[in-house]
């Protein structure tokens, strides 16, 4: 017995000189040997190709690289005046960075300063490069080649009892690589990373399957596992600029390139299981599960740890066959642990090499110090759960409560910088998270021609730090650009943490120049990313040969800072920063011309601010918009994420069967389907954006908006054969 | 038989998957577990001149808030604004972290790698010296800081230490440096970046930064900051410009090259400008610097305003030869070893010579160590507004901006003697357009101690002047 198979995707994403071609082959067989040993195996390759898939604002792609690009420039600098199809015929008619900011000839040509470090005069921009130049000059490119399969033995020892051996490998090799030609308005370089990676997993296991009397049924498994997995790169680019525009190779690179970076780990864990399940008529389940793993990533002296678990499953309703209107109805609980092992290199100092000054060879001790006496961290969750429907399965519901927590996690604790080391690998910290998920099903109406099905989901998590290490007060999570984090306290939530204002009597308070008090040098919360709950209501209506489907999301609550916002803000892009003040005046004209802003709260003592700010000029030294001004904080900048979204529609027409039946042909039937999805955003709280886009693809992150796209609505059709 | 055969070979091959010490695998391979300790020494004495040098408005603020230069478009730092790139934890930060850790590790290394003890000996307090050097930045900078518990792997959260008591104890380790330095061995050679591991050379520096860490003292504590400075000179200060604590920059890296060259050229930004004030100022005295730190700008030199949003292309550029990879960066020099020895004699501590002459001579040192000649210098001297006896003001204003102006290069030095001195006055001559309050007597502590050592953060708060971590607070050397 076998199976073949090819697939190839190619998309080409809505930004320009952006793609992603997917390709696989799969081969997979089985083969009985003897009536009850038979032997198997499957093989997977795959390519995958992109362009532009990642742009890292701010340098934050791989090795500190990657240019602002665009979606960043667009939402936080870029001079709303400027005519992007102007641009756009610029950079094709000419091949160049065409811009409209170049770097200033005349000053080069007034100054006794002939040239401005690598940058040629009148070739490169001075701040913004030209988008159609960025994409198309200095492409990002990734692609993957992927080799995944397995080989195994099953050997059925007699009826109840079966054996299985099998050996399993995942192969991949990744290049990506960025580029940033001459005539761009940063360094050109070239960046390259070359990466393998590979796993292999050897299984035996022995499989029981045996009634116990007419009842009682077990279920039984004793097995082990050995992963070893592998991961391997090296990387490197070009240094001080590229010699020969276009060309994207390491020798063509203007200073001598430091020695690549190189990574190499491997790592291995070793586990055995048993398991068994216990199943009396369809009424009762009892199951329970014990594994020891053994990591190479720990200490020695304490690298085991073991996950037991158990459950109850209780299908009441079989007690209850005489009640018509029960059609079904189970209970169910289950606890379970789980283990961890450490980050790989965690337990042992390493210092760090640096390229070399004057022939004098560096190394510097790591920024993080590693711990020898690290021990497993540990997860422990319970759940119970209720499901059962009614009338025909016209109305049915299932309500699961669930609670885990975590404990002794292994991090790198955040310490005093004066201890040489800016984190400290340690157990540390308890977080908990809990919720409800229920559903509902209910079918209004069902008769022979029309059907109205519709289903609710509702779940809600609550996160809740219990304890930090060392009882510190904070722990940061994740550091944004622009000072805003994100951090974990006990007895909150995650929380986002910035600049605020200072409030006098819950009214902002406004200083005697006009301008707003900002919390100085002092991070306050600005509330949770996490979403207080989330919904979703599906219909599908169904008349005849039509199916009519449609999905409205929804998301309550949670907190999302916008740098975009914040940083357009300050540069002047969004209305906010101009149009009339409150008597009528131009904001962006002088105070002497009636101008000016006026900041709404109160003063030193209590009455309104009624003073109003020149925000005429950067000059005046009294431009208030964006944080980085000084007068506004990132709670300004900081919204509600909450939505409503009608998600999908969907509707399908399958051509009536009887149509083929005529023909007795091999096509069995054929639909015709229409689908959109991200349709209508009906309701959000976030200017300009989509609550659910975080920073421009790449490095996700909670809570924070930077570079974000706008969300791609898609209308597509399809036609499907069955055979 | 098939049976136990199968369950055989696939036992085998799963037992012989394992690996015998799993965690041998956990060995970084690609990484150094033990290095050479001269590497340490390098790196953190190369990151000190880095930080000391750049212009990382992250990281030193300095130019920026001594009106040596300003900033175009992104006015924050001009306007004593710290809370957008928090210049407060860049600099505290990449001195304990990447500074003093690394030179703490090689001064504990250093017996067991250097086989001639007295070497050791003199490697150890090389590094030593640089340490007392780099607190020396922190401690003027913050006030009370962890010292006695700080660079120790067991201690996470280290105590802050009293200013003064920390400052005592430094100035004592020069002065066992001082008398430890033995000049007839070797050290770490060409290891040592600034004076290729020359004893001698490292001797009068620490002499030389103990002349600068005693003067400061004077205004709180005249009899130790006479007592220690009459010491600094009697060991030998720095003579002349061959004397200057400078390092080469290494072109072939843009890594290793001049920070300044970093940031100004290769970056591809715009983000500084000269400023107003020292421009203004040394076209009034026709200083003979002028074409070696600025270029000229249609036909003249011009400066902006700090606080203004400036503008690219419309000032002075800042000169050639500061916009090499390879220009030096320089942490203590000649000239400010002549302006200390000028104040000490106008503060009546008997270092020999008069105030004039220290004067005439540090004016004349920065002159000829940025590009000019003696006569240049002597013409410059010759006039009315630079001569000693007839400069405008009192003393403080007459070495005050002097120095400012031979500080150039050296800014957080330009800060603190203006906190010291009082001249130039930024705050009545030149307050920057929509300044926050007047120019910062210190910088508040970093952010990320109120997270990672808030117990002792909050001491340390309630031990300044005020009990608020404020850029008011004075510092302990503040009457």
């Amino acid at each position: 017995m076998y199976k073949i198979g090819y697939t190839h995707d190619a998309d080409n994403d809505f930004i320009p000189n952006s793609s992603l071609k997917k390709s696989m082959i799969d081969f997979g067989a089985t083969y009985k040997l003897t009536q009850k040993l038979s032997v198997g195996g499957a093989i997977n390759y795959s390519e995958n190709e992109a362009i532009n898939r990642y742009i890292y604002p701010y340098g934050s792609g791989f090795g500190g690289q990657g240019q602002l690009g665009s979606m960043a420039d667009f939402r936080q600098w870029w001079p709303t005046n400027v005519d992007l199809r102007k641009l756009k015929s610029d950079f094709y008619n000419t091949h160049t960075n065409a811009t409209w900011n170049w770097q200033i000839p005349a000053y080069l040509a007034n100054s006794s300063i002939t040239q401005i470090g690598n940058f040629a005069l009148g070739t490169t921009p001075a701040y913004h490069d030209n988008p159609y130049f960025l994409l198309t000059k200095n492409p990002e490119t990734d692609s993957r080649i992927r080799y995944f399969g397995n080989v195994h033995l099953d050997y059925n020892i007699n009826s109840w009892l079966s054996a299985m051996g099998r050996v399993s490998e995942d192969f991949y090799t990744q290049k990506m690589e960025l580029r940033q030609d001459l005539g761009s308005t940063g360094t050109p370089y070239y960046y390259r990373y070359d990466g393998q990676y590979n796993e292999t997993n050897y299984d035996l296991m022995l499989n029981v399957n045996k009634n116990l009397g007419p009842v009682l049924n077990l279920k039984a498994v004793l097995g082990g596992n050995v992963r070893q997995t592998t991961s391997q790169n090296i990387n490197e680019a070009t240094s001080g600029g590229l010699v020969v525009p276009g060309l994207f190779a390491l020798s063509n690179s203007v200073k001598t390139p430091p020695a690549p970076s190189e990574y190499y780990a491997s790592k291995e864990v070793d586990g055995i299981y048993a398991g068994a399940t216990l199943a009396y008529k369809e009424l009762i389940t009892l199951d329970g599960t014990i594994r020891r793993d053994q990591s190479s990533t720990l200490p020695s002296k304490n690298n085991s740890y073991y996950y037991p678990s158990a459950s109850l499953n209780f299908q009441f309703s079989q007690l209850m066959k005489n009640l018509n209107w029960l059609s079904h109805g189970k209970v169910w609980g289950n606890y379970a642990e789980v283990g961890g092992d450490a980050p790989i290199f965690s337990i042992a100092n390493t210092y760090s090499a640096q390229t070399p000054i004057n022939g004098q060879t560096m190394f510097a001790n790591p920024s993080t110090n590693n711990n020898p006496n690290l021990v497993p961290e540990r997860q422990k969750s319970y759940e119970v759960g209720l499901e059962a429907s009614f009338l025909n399965d016209r109305l049915g519901f299932n309500v699961t409560y669930y609670s885990g927590k975590q404990i002794n996690q292994i991090m790198p604790a955040s310490v005093s910088t004066s201890t040489g080391f800016s984190t400290f690998y340690v157990n540390g910290g308890a977080i908990q998270n809990s919720g409800i998920e229920v559903g509902v099903n209910i079918i209004p109406v069902r008769t022979r021609n029309f059907s109205w099905e519709m289903n609710i989901n509702w779940s809600t998590n609550k996160q809740k730090v219990l304890s930090l290490y060392n009882n510190q007060p904070l722990y940061v999570v994740a550091s944004y650009q622009n000072s805003v984090r994100l951090v974990a306290q006990p007895g909150k939530p995650y929380q986002l943490q910035g600049t605020s204002y200072v409030y006098l009597n819950g009214k902002r308070e406004i200083d005697a120049n006009g301008f707003p008090m900002v919390q100085k040098n002092q991070y306050t919360d600005l509330g949770t990313p996490n979403a207080d709950w989330i919904g979703g209501i599906n219909n599908n209506f169904k008349y005849k040969n039509f199916a009519l489907n449609f999905l409205i999301d929804v998301s309550q609550g949670g907190k999302v800072y916008s740098l975009d916002m914040d940083y357009g803000s300050f540069s002047g892009l969004y209305p906010r920063t101009a149009g009339k003040n409150s008597s009528g005046g131009k904001v962006r004209a002088p105070l002497s011309q009636g101008g000016g802003a006026i900041f709404s709260g109160v003063t030193a003592n209590g009455g309104a601010n009624t003073v109003r700010v020149d925000e005429s000029s950067l000059d005046n030294g009294a431009w208030t918009f964006g944080s980085l001004s000084g007068a506004e904080t990132h709670q300004e900048f900081t919204y509600d994420a909450s939505y409503v979204k009608l998600r999908e529609v969907a509707l399908t027409y399958a051509i009536p069967s009887r149509i083929f039946d005529k023909g007795a042909g091999f096509i069995k039937g054929v639909s015709v389907a229409i689908t959109g999805r991200n349709l209508w955003i009906i309701h959000k709280n976030v200017p300009y954006a989509d609550p659910e886009q975080g920073q421009a693809s790449g490095n996700a992150s909670i809570g924070y908006q930077n570079g974000a796209y706008p969300s791609i609505r898609t209308i597509g059709g399809s036609l499907k054969f069955k055979f | 038989m098939k049976k136990i055969r199968f369950i055989i070979l696939a036992s085998f091959v799963f037992l012989s998957a394992c690996t015998k010490d799993i965690n041998s695998l956990n060995v970084n391979t690609k990484a150094a577990s033990n290095v050479p300790s001269a590497t340490l020494f390098t790196y953190g004495e190369k990151k000190l001149v880095d930080y000391y040098t750049t212009t990382s408005v992250g990281v030193a603020p300095f130019r920026v808030i001594s009106q040596e230069w300003t900033e175009n478009s992104y006015v924050y730092e001009a306007v004593y604004n710290f809370a957008a790139y928090q210049a407060n934890v860049g600099w505290w930060n990449d001195l304990y972290q990447n500074t003093l850790s690394n030179l703490q590790s090689a001064k504990n290394q250093f017996a067991l790698d250097i086989l001639d003890p007295k070497a050791a000996a003199n490697a150890s307090r090389i590094a030593d010296v640089l340490e007392v050097y780099a607190y020396d930045l922190l401690l003027n900078t913050y006030g009370n800081i962890p010292y006695s518990q700080a660079l120790n792997k067991s201690i996470p959260f280290p105590k802050y230490d009293d200013a003064k008591t920390v400052y005592t104890d430094l100035l004592m380790r020069l002065d066992t440096c001082i008398a430890g330095l033995d000049p007839s061995s070797g050290s770490i050679g060409s290891a040592d970046l600034i004076y290729g591991g020359d004893p001698a050379q490292w001797k009068k520096f620490a002499a030389t930064l103990k002349l600068k860490m005693a003067i400061r003292l004077a205004d709180v504590d005249a009899s130790t900051a006479s007592t220690k400075a009459l010491e600094a000179v009697t060991s030998g200060v720095f003579t002349s410009n061959s004397d200057n604590a400078t390092l080469s920059y290494d072109p072939s890296s843009p890594g290793n090259s001049n920070p300044i060259w970093q940031a100004l050229d290769y970056s591809g930004r715009h983000d500084f400008v000269p400023a107003s004030l020292i421009v203004n100022t040394m076209v009034g005295w026709n200083d003979p610097r002028l074409p070696l730190y600025f270029a000229q700008y249609n036909g003249g030199y011009s400066g902006g305003i700090p606080g203004n949003a400036n503008g690219y292309g419309a000032f002075s550029d800042f000169s050639a030869q500061m916009q090499t990879a390879a220009y030096p960066g320089i942490i203590l020099d000649y000239a400010q070893t002549e302006f200390l020895l000028a104040e000490a004699v106008e503060r009546g501590i008997a270092v020999g010579g008069t105030a004039a002459s220290h004067y005439n001579n540090a004016i004349t040192a920065s002159i000829e160590f940025w590009g000019g000649s003696a006569s240049d210098a002597a013409t410059y001297l010759a006039q009315p507004a630079v001569a000693y006896a007839t400069a405008a003001g009192t003393w403080q204003q007459k070495l005050g901006y002097q120095k400012w102006i031979a500080n150039y290069n050296m800014n957080w030095d330009s800060w603190t003697d203006i906190r010291r001195l009082g001249y130039p006055n930024l705050d009545v001559v030149s307050p920057p357009v929509g300044a926050h309050g007047n120019l910062p007597l210190r910088l508040t502590y970093p952010s990320n101690e109120s997270g990672s050592n808030s117990t002792n953060w909050a001491n340390a708060v309630k031990a300044l002047p005020g009990g608020q971590d404020v850029v008011t607070a004075k510092l302990f050397w503040m009457p």
